[in-house]
């Protein structure tokens, strides 16, 4: 048995006990589903980045970084980062204040629309369904290369642990199995970096050896590698800014983000966990930009550069960084695959079955049996985690982002407009990414899904708005949404509060002067 | 260009910062 085997044994252990433990207190369809609406900060902190951060941070966007899209993919990462900062302002805190137990049950809520919900519900699964899928690969490759087990018994190792902790113990056991993994990955990647570009004779030694790389031409400038993605850098720039968009309306409404702002214990843990996540979450980019980058000066020309932060585990690094660093990912996979599950299982019971009784127990049902199709399809289908986990990423941005915002800030908005938006979102977006695929052709980046999904969204939204009349259900809930609860009134809270919102200006001047310091000096040098 | 990427992603943050405290503010001071 190898070391790496081990060291993915005993993490795999250490998280069943803790999903014992935790399951052992869940006594309710709150705690299940909401954590009780108790958690604190740093669980709300370290769940959001566990679940954004999947396999596909560390090798899909690893490879991007190693392959030269560094400045498109920082113009991505950082763009992105804003939308945990409009999440939790514009439409988390709003989300708590609804008392729902599922997004689509808000939507429903909030526009006196059983199709509203249902179509919601339907759009919330797909997205989990696909992301449950590239995570489970991402997991069965991962897993594969480093121990060499077979795929197949991989994802259905990894499955058994992932599905356990979520059935038994909830929302509440994958808040804190989450934050426990993201100790995990955040510590291996920060040691991992720095003793990667350490080793590698220092970052500015990186930055002049990459930069005379013939292979890969312009990997450190403005517009990236132009032998890679597109031809042009302005192309690759613009790649960045639509990517940008698209998973900032991630950070921003994804499910799985989002549902995190339900188990905050107030309003104003949402507002103040949003700044440590931005910085978070760019932190987490910046360091597997670098590491992926310096990886060069070990070797340009990797087979496999979606595997290039695991060759950099058992090559470069010491064997016990090594270790933690893929356990570490791994974690990253199996805290994402929680999540989906969960919300999976919340919205079969509350959205689907909709029954008063036993939801708990059609929860953990319906999340076996959507974890076994998931499977399946990962065991059948080759691995394509960045497509997958960028198609999905699409849907959300296409089909939920304008809606979660017209629902908080616009009076015209209707239920016919709301529908008619999501739907044709939803539909353009699948239409644009599966025609083009299938006809073998590619389109131009600014006819990318995104963009079409979301301007049809927009104009049917407007469309069935303008056609239908906002009915008086409609206006009082939403003038519900508007009132600020008692309990969030506490002037000392406030005041904190805001200070903390005032701080996002000081992350944009932290966000520069690294950007400065890291990539602009020591290209111009 | 690197110069002028990188102060603009500063100030798209900054931007998130400001429009969220006018926001938080007008509702907060009602």
């Amino acid at each position: 048995m190898n070391i790496y085997l081990i060291g993915i044994f005993i993490s795999f252990i250490i998280y069943l006990i803790v999903g014992v433990v935790i399951g052992r207190k869940v006594k309710t369809a709150n705690d299940f589903y909401v954590a009780g609406r108790r958690a604190p900060m740093l669980l709300i902190v370290g769940s959001m980045i566990a679940s954004y951060v999947s396999t596909g941070l560390f090798l899909g966007d690893a490879a991007e970084f190693y392959n030269g899209l560094f400045s498109p993919m920082m113009i991505l990462s950082i763009m992105q980062v804003v939308g945990y900062i409009y999440g939790a302002i514009f439409f988390g805190r709003y989300l708590r204040r609804s008392e729902v137990y599922t997004i689509p049950e808000f939507f429903g809520k909030r526009f006196h629309s059983e199709a509203v919900r249902k179509l919601a519900t339907i759009t919330s699964i797909i997205m989990m369904i696909v992301y449950l899928l590239s995570v489970m690969q991402g997991i069965g490759t991962l897993m594969s290369v480093i121990t060499g087990i077979d795929y197949k018994l991989c994802i259905l190792l990894s499955l058994i642990v992932f599905v356990f902790i979520t059935m038994f113990s909830g929302a509440k056991g994958v808040l804190i199995t989450d934050t426990i993994m993201f100790s995990l990955f955040t510590g291996a990647l920060v040691i991992a970096s720095f003793l990667i570009i350490k080793n590698a004779g220092g970052w500015n030694h990186v930055v002049e050896t990459v930069t005379q790389l013939a292979d890969k031409p312009g990997i450190l400038d403005w517009g990236g590698n132009t032998e890679y993605l597109y031809p042009s850098k302005v192309m690759n720039v613009f790649w960045g800014l639509i990517y940008g968009v698209v998973w900032m309306s991630v950070c921003m409404a994804g499910p799985w983000q989002s549902s995190r702002y339900m188990m905050a214990k107030n309003e104003h843990t949402i507002i103040r966990s949003s700044l440590y996540i931005a910085f978070g979450v760019f932190l987490l980019e910046l360091l597997t930009g670098v590491a992926s980058v310096s990886m060069n000066v070990y070797t340009s020309t990797y087979a496999e550069p979606s595997k290039i932060l695991i060759y950099a585990s058992m090559e470069v690094l010491p064997t016990i960084v090594g270790v933690i660093l893929l356990t570490g990912v791994l974690a990253a996979g199996i805290s994402s695959a929680t999540t989906f599950l969960s919300l999976i299982g919340s919205s079969c019971a509350n959205d689907i079955y909709k029954g008063k009784r036993n939801t708990i127990t059609i929860s953990r049902i319906s999340m076996f049996f959507v974890s076994i199709i998931v499977m399946i399809l990962a065991m059948t289908n080759p691995p394509q985690i960045r497509v997958i986990l960028y198609f999905g990423g699409t849907i959300v941005a296409a089909s939920w982002m304008p809606a979660c915002f017209a629902s908080i800030l616009s009076k015209r908005v209707t239920k016919t407009g709301i529908f008619c938006g999501m739907l044709a979102g939803f539909i353009g977006c699948f239409i644009m990414k599966l025609v083009p695929d299938a006809l073998g052709i590619s389109l131009p980046v600014y006819l990318d899904p995104t963009v079409v999904g979301i301007a049809l969204n927009l104009i049917a939204m407007f469309i069935g708005s303008a056609l239908t009349k906002v009915t008086p259900e409609e206006v009082e809930a939403r003038q519900k949404l508007l009132v600020v609860p008692e309990s969030e009134k506490n002037p000392h809270d406030i005041k904190i509060t805001k200070r903390y919102v005032r701080c996002t200006v000081l992350l944009g001047l932290i966000i520069t002067l690294t950007m400065i310091f890291v990539w602009v000096i020591p290209i111009w040098r | 260009m690197e110069l002028i990427i990188s102060i603009s992603l500063g100030l798209w943050v900054a931007l998130a910062g400001i429009l969220g405290y006018l926001h938080l503010r007008k509702e907060y001071d009602k």
